[in-house]
């Protein structure tokens, strides 16, 4: 028997083989497989071989009109044009589908089989890949896909099909089907079954269907993550078994859909996500609107019309103290004081709770403030309001921060006001603003000696009306270290407070502007 | 002749204790209180008083004072007259509307009168200047 030598990308076969079939038909009887888009009548052109050495027979009518004079020079045939009668070495030419994968290695495009075999194609895929990623909608992408199935591969139409969640129908949503073949048409029972079998088990399939010429048909599941609810249909008018490389290709190609689709679905459920979001933002927004108006209208009402009705307890009282004094006996004028001493402690509620919204709702003007500097004025204040105390203020030099500069120095006020409060009964006092590192980085700290708290109570303390010492012990509101707490937030920092009872207290805070 | 100073506010405990503070100035001048909006508008437009300051409480049922302010500064015979906002609020933005209104000077309503007393004086050292005779 004469040989075949075939020499391919990778290594080489010798095939025996009886004369009156052609070379193609050679090949394709040891599994190798030549591209062809025209089922051997030479007319494509594509199952291009290069005779090495032996005798061929001269060029049929066909290959004289396909190839040019240059690639009979180069000894470039067609294998379904040339039939051999002796001994023959040919090369292997692109597009060629020999040494097959398996199809159970699904996705495993064999890049070598494209890099050796088919520059052109290999060009495609890139293109493909690259393109497909931006593609915008489900259209888009079977349009593509379709397109460069028909274009590259001997495949003829494809269409997608899909099987409903819910109802289980099977319905094709996109078709590059000849115009003539009625699309419904070729969902008979049989192949609705066959849809089914793909869906359930995975596996791609192939079939003759008739849409109405027959079409060998494979069907490849398209996964979208883990499900898989639609199919690809490959139709080639030529009913031949497909080669094994080319399924892999398609397999590959529907994995692409798969994944594109599952792109865009995602996508999809992103938006919606996002507009859900949008709409939530939106909501919460106008709810805080109306708690701020609130907090406005209560803010009025703390500031304006509180203060009128505190204003003629305490103005009264003042005229009655200064004008009638002399006609109240020691009692009455104990009551007195006791009506001016609820007066003024009144006030000084009115004025931290006015303090804390304040706080809350005015605008942060972000600007570097010398906190030094503040600290510094504060303590000025302090002593000139108590000079008679014994108080040693330790203000570290050189501390300064972005923030609001009047929020701050209420913050501050507040902070070292406590200290100078709960350092009454301490003769020396030591008070200290700094700086030192903690667990959240650096943190500005006020320090005292004074009268300390109670670790286990130190979240309470920023918690409105709290207090952690009586009236008569130390005066105070309980609204302070809210407001500051309040204050420290509005700027993205961070505020806590270390105590022991006796030994004093140390708030620290950050500002995260 | 006594210079009069016109207190428009609606709340008599407050009108009561501005009289009280004022007369403890120790200057010499006449009151006159309207105790609405409406009221004080009508006694200044009917030229049955011409003061020399007007203490305008700014929150008031009915008319409130900056439309009482506003309503003074579009009258050409009284576009001038001298009118101080009183209020219980230390909103800034009361004090801004107030101003922006065409107050002459705004004045708080301190709860203690020692302070209140202090801004008074300010006021009527500013407003009434020479026309006030000194005891």
């Amino acid at each position: 028997m004469p040989k075949l030598t075939v020499i391919g990308s990778e290594n080489t076969r010798v095939l025996p083989f009886s004369p009156g079939s052609s070379i193609r038909e050679i090949l394709a009887a040891a599994g190798i497989h030549v591209r062809t888009g025209c089922r051997g009548n030479g007319a494509c052109g594509f199952c291009l071989v290069q005779v090495e050495e032996g005798h061929v027979n001269d060029p049929t009518e066909n290959e004289r009109l396909t190839l040019s004079p240059e690639q009979f020079d180069q000894g470039l045939r067609l294998a379904c044009q040339v039939m051999p009668v002796k001994d023959l070495r040919i090369r292997l030419r692109y597009p060629v589908w020999g040494e097959p994968a398996s199809v159970e290695s699904q996705g495993g495009w064999n890049m070598s089989g494209v890099r050796y075999g088919n520059p052109l194609l290999f060009e495609a895929f890139v293109k493909l890949a690259q393109y497909i990623v931006r593609l915008k909608t489900q259209q888009d992408v079977w349009d593509n896909l379709g397109k460069f199935i028909t274009t590259h591969f001997p495949a003829d139409w494809t269409a997608f099909v899909r099987r409903d969640v819910l109802s289980s129908a099977i319905s094709i949503h996109h078709s590059m089907l000849p115009d003539a073949i009625a699309v419904e048409r070729i969902l008979t029972e049989e192949v609705r079954a066959l849809i089914s079998d793909v869906l359930e088990s995975g596996f791609l399939a192939s079939r003759v269907i008739f849409a109405p010429e027959p079409s060998m048909t494979i069907f490849l599941p398209v996964a979208e993550g883990s499900r898989t609810e639609q199919v690809m249909l490959i139709g080639h008018k030529a009913v031949d078994p497909l080669p094994n490389a080319l399924l892999n290709i398609y397999l590959t190609v529907a994995g692409l859909a798969g994944a594109t689709s599952e792109r865009l679905l995602n996508e999809l459920e992103l938006n919606k996500d996002r507009a859900h979001l949008e709409e939530l933002v939106k909501e919460r927004t106008a709810e805080l609107t109306t708690v701020n108006t609130e907090l406005e209208a209560f803010s009025y009402a703390v500031s304006h019309d509180l203060r009128a009705p505190l204003r003629s307890i305490a103005g009264f009282s003042q005229a009655l103290r200064d004008e009638y004094a002399e006609k109240l006996d020691a009692t009455g004028k104990d009551y007195l004081r006791r009506i001016m001493a609820g007066g003024r402690r009144m006030e000084e509620l009115i004025n931290a709770l006015l303090e804390l919204s304040r706080a809350s709702r005015s605008d942060i003007k972000s600007v570097r403030v010398d906190l030094s500097a503040l600290a510094r004025n504060i303590a000025d204040e302090l002593r000139i309001a108590e000079p008679e105390r014994n108080v040693e203020l330790v203000i570290a030099g050189g501390l300064s921060a972005i923030c609001d500069e009047r929020l701050m120095i209420i913050a501050l006020e507040n902070l070292l006001g406590n200290a100078w409060k709960f350092t009454g009964k301490r003769s020396p006092a030591i008070i200290e603003f700094g700086l030192s590192d903690s667990e959240c980085g650096p943190a500005f700290f006020v320090k005292d000696n004074g009268a300390g708290f109670d670790n286990k109570h130190a979240g309470k303390l920023f918690t409105t009306f709290h207090r952690l010492h009586t009236q008569e012990e130390f005066s105070g509101t309980g609204v302070g270290l809210v407001t500051v707490k309040r204050i420290i937030h509005r700027h993205g920092g961070a505020v806590w407070a270390e105590g022991e009872v006796g030994k004093g207290a140390t708030v620290y805070f950050t500002l995260g502007v | 002749m006594q210079p009069t100073i016109l207190i428009i506010d609606d709340n008599e405990d407050d009108v009561l204790l501005t009289k009280l503070v004022l007369s403890k100035t120790g200057r010499d001048f006449r009151t006159e209180v309207a105790l609405s909006g409406e009221a004080g508008l009508a006694l200044i437009r009917g030229g049955k008083t011409s003061p020399k300051l007007i203490l305008l409480d700014l929150k008031m049922p009915g008319m409130d004072g900056i439309e009482i302010l506003r309503k003074i500064r579009d009258d050409e015979r009284l576009s001038s007259m001298p009118v101080v906002m009183v209020t219980h609020s230390d909103l800034q933005s009361d004090e801004q509307a107030a101003i922006k209104a065409g107050a002459a000077s705004f004045l708080h309503k301190e709860t203690d009168l020692d302070q209140f007393k202090r801004d008074v004086e300010r006021i009527l050292d500013r407003w009434l200047g020479t026309h006030v005779l000194h005891q």
